[in-house]
């Protein structure tokens, strides 16, 4: 039963478009990740910042009736706390993990305080004329039978998040900043020494992270669903930071991480929608994080080797 | 030959009180290898930091061609020409050569693009490399390359910025005797090409040999600038310290008795898995100091390690006074009057966050003479401490100075006093004098030949060929994990001999070896 249908939902490519939406959180995420962890300041706050993120960005978008300017304002809200991280840890000090963790607490808290005195609700706020980010239909393209399942139909936040990795290609490896922030993020004092700002580079990665996980806040709340419920990220935030990891720190490796939790969220979400499943659905739901521990076990171990082999 | 930077009467006085530089004149003439001498704590890298703008001074003038200068940050001084090719290497591991040379001042594709122009890149730093015969790879990762072409790739750095005065801190003090051979042949090179060298230095044969003129710190001060033709080491190391200064170690003819450390066919792993010692072989006498020379990373740590019980051993034996050490635990083999000193005093020497007193009693608190009852007796730790503290000439307020708080000479005079205080049967000492100035050298040199002489076997493992030179009985040299030479320390045999074997180019037969 629960293979039959996994088999045809592959055959008929829906698992295919349930496996980019899912990923879609987690890539933006973890670019995010990627680009404070190049740059030295790795942001643990990704959690909190989509948090914030969902929750301005539905509010923002629901009130005005613009989905645009929901995600804005959601990413600006996300940017901006990126940069009051940076103040406290570039600037006052303070620990960069233990800032990260900060954010994260008071994403968590804040939304569900907010929700209560703005809405009046506790849980889930679900706005009664919701402004989603559109899915892109392309003409023709969609009725061709193969084609169009494969490349019409998705989230317009979808496709962002894919150019994104090229993107952030481009950024890193094409662009003098790129290598300003891999020299700061590996040797603050050799790029000082070249009188490279090793602080505002810093600030600078820490907002890119705030800009992705802030465009991937506003996807959970805006795209996925159209709602906000509280810690409604559920980890997306630490897988991926797991993700940023076994993608070996480049974009490209980030995708297929990504695809890798994308696919296991999907069969999850696939498997529990199946009537009378042979397995609990709480199995079903551990799914990610086994293989999240099951992948930084393997890199743990290539990484190994990798010293081994070097020198 | 004209005046291209003089530094007049510079003071610094840190905001806590300590004064660094306390007058300091500095003239370099254009064209010139001038080396700025001094030891550990004499005010050469305040100097420096002001010259580049890190530190701004609180008294004294510097001009520059001529002109008063005062730069607000290292950008300025690299736009005026200057570049200093720092002591620990400046560099991003993971980055290319060629990125490192230009990282900060990348070509773009066009005034206004975004964009790296790789093209050109490559263009430039070839035509930089061709032009001074710096002979890099530049696509290889900086991680993957030796010591000797990551300080070419430094060189290259400040060049590429265009520097005519370049400032070299301690360049030598990683590198083989051949690498600095062809480090003094680029120096020559770039000297030709009408560049100018500040060279930082405390290795006196090598101001000899290079350099034009000396001028020497001392205390904050500069003491005096000489012409190095009419000078000698002699009368430099006397500005330097203040005093005399042996150079040789003095020291009578070793007179080896009984085999007190055995090691056979020992082979060990290093931190990744593989193998780092094999087939190693030698005995060490009472009375005798065994030196360890080779090119760092090629097994001494390990084989210190393995020998104080830190790093297991795959297979083979050591035998100290016929029993083996193998398998015993770090205690007791410390307890069977084995010293340590560590190659690493501020991570294995010493505990930085504790006093001094309690550094010095950390091998000896089981000791009852320091116990009352099941508690510490912390009048006999501090009586103790004291004496110590006079005995090994460490110079601090008193013993509950914190142990960080201390310059490296100081610290090092700790460590070393612990290790001997316990009157070791053998001794090993890994580094023992590394970034320690010209006085404590020579006292610290003079405290392990005193063991050496009062029948303790003696092992030095030093990363400066001249130490083990100067220490040595018999000298082994390690290459790749093995001994591949074990030579008596005859007046006759020279660096350049040991050199060959440190960088595996001769290799003696087996039979020599064991």
């Amino acid at each position: 039963m629960v293979w039959q249908t996994i088999w045809s939902q592959i055959i008929d490519l829906s698992l295919f478009a349930v496996l980019l939406r899912v990923m879609t959180p987690i890539l933006l995420a973890a670019l995010g990740g990627l680009i404070s962890d190049i740059g030295g300041a790795i942001n643990i706050g990704l959690e909190g910042l989509m948090l914030m993120s969902a929750f301005t960005s539905i509010a923002v978008g629901s009130s005005t009736g613009n989905w645009a300017l929901g995600v804005l304002a959601g990413v600006g809200v996300s940017v901006l706390i990126s940069y009051g991280m940076g103040f406290f840890s570039l600037k006052m000090k303070v620990d960069i993990i233990i800032t990260g963790f900060a954010v994260n607490i008071f994403g968590s808290g804040f939304t569900i305080f907010l929700m209560s005195k703005i809405f009046g609700v506790t849980g889930n706020y679900s706005p009664s004329k919701a402004a989603p980010i559109p899915t892109v239909n392309i003409p023709f393209i969609e009725d061709v039978p193969l084609l169009g399942k494969l490349l019409s139909g998705h989230n317009l936040m979808v496709w962002i998040a894919i150019l994104a990795v090229v993107f952030c290609m481009v950024l890193i490896y094409r662009t003098p900043y790129g290598v300003h922030l891999r020299s700061v993020g590996e040797a603050p004092q050799a790029a000082q020494s070249l009188g490279i700002p090793v602080t505002r580079i810093q600030y600078s990665a820490l907002a890119w992270s705030g800009v992705f996980a802030g465009l991937a806040g506003a996807f959970m709340s805006n795209g996925l669903t159209n709602m906000f419920v509280k810690d409604m990220t559920g980890g997306t935030g630490f897988l991926a930071l797991a993700v940023v990891l076994l993608g070996n720190r480049n974009p490209i490796g980030i995708l297929f991480g990504s695809l890798i939790f994308g696919l296991a969220s999907a069969l999850a979400t696939i498997v529990q929608t199946v009537p009378d499943a042979p397995i609990p659905s709480q199995f079903i739901q551990m799914i990610p994080y086994v293989v999240t521990i099951a992948a930084l076990v393997f890199f743990a171990m290539r990484q190994k080797r990798k010293l081994a082999t070097l020198t | 030959m004209p005046i291209l930077l003089e530094m007049k009467d510079i003071h610094k006085v840190y905001p806590n009180g300590t004064a660094a530089n306390k007058g300091v004149d500095l003239t370099v003439h254009e064209g010139e290898i001038h080396a700025l001498v001094g030891e550990n704590g004499a005010g050469k890298s305040t100097l420096m930091k002001i010259l580049f703008g890190l530190e701004a001074p609180t008294n004294g003038t510097i001009e520059y061609k001529g002109q008063p200068i005062r730069f607000s940050g290292p950008k300025d001084a690299i736009q005026q020409g200057m570049g200093m090719v720092h002591q620990h290497f400046m560099l991003s591991p993971s980055l290319s050569v060629s990125e490192n040379i230009v990282l900060g001042n990348e070509p773009k594709k066009g005034p206004f693009s975004m964009f790296r122009d790789r093209a050109k890149e490559y263009r430039e730093v070839e035509h930089l490399v061709a032009t001074y015969g710096l002979k890099v790879n530049l696509q290889a990762k900086v991680e993957t390359i030796p010591v000797g072409q990551k300080q070419r790739v430094e060189i290259l750095k400040v060049l590429y910025r265009g520097a005519k005065l370049i400032i070299l801190d301690e360049p030598t003090a990683v590198l083989t005797p051949q690498e600095t051979d062809e480090l003094f042949d680029s120096i020559q090179a770039l000297v030709s090409e009408g560049h100018t060298i500040i060279f930082i230095t405390h290795k006196l044969r090598e101001v000899m040999r290079i350099s034009n003129r000396i001028t020497v710190l001392r205390a904050g001060k500069s003491i005096a600038t000489l012409q190095t033709k009419d000078t000698n080491q002699e009368e430099i190391s006397r500005l330097m310290v203040g005093r005399e200064v042996l150079f040789r170690v003095n020291k009578i003819p070793a007179d080896p008795k009984e085999v007190v450390l055995s090691v056979r066919d020992l082979e060990a792993l290093d931190d990744k898995g593989t193998k780092a010692l094999q087939g190693i072989s030698f005995d060490i006498r009472s009375g005798e100091v065994l030196g360890i020379a080779g090119v760092e990373g090629n097994g001494q740590t390990e084989l210190v390690e393995t020998i104080t019980g830190l790093r297991k051993a795959v297979a083979g034996n050591i035998l100290y006074q016929g029993k083996e050490l193998l398998g015993a635990s770090v205690a007791e083999i410390r307890r069977m009057k084995v010293g340590h000193i560590p190659e690493d005093r501020q991570t294995s020497g010493a505990s930085l966050t504790s006093t001094i007193a309690d550094n010095l009693i950390l091998d000896h608190y089981r000791n009852p003479e320091f116990k009352r009852g099941i508690f510490l007796n912390h009048n006999k730790i501090k009586q103790f401490a004291q004496t110590m503290m006079q005995a090994y000439d460490v110079r601090a307020q008193n013993e509950e100075i914190m142990a960080g708080a201390l310059s490296g000479g100081n610290l090092q005079k700790v460590v070393v006093a612990r290790e001997l205080s316990k009157n070791p049967k053998l001794l090993i000492a890994s580094q023992p004098t590394r970034g320690v100035d010209i006085g404590a050298i020579e006292f610290i040199h003079r405290e392990i030949i005193k063991r050496r002489d009062g029948g303790a076997a003696v092992m030095v493992v030093s990363a400066e060929l001249s130490e083990v030179m100067a220490l040595s009985d018999r000298i082994a040299v390690l290459y790749n994990g093995e001994i591949v030479a074990l030579l008596d320390n005859t007046p006759d045999l020279t660096e350049q001999e040991i050199g060959y074997y440190m960088l595996g180019i001769k290799k003696q037969e087996q039979e020599a070896v064991r």
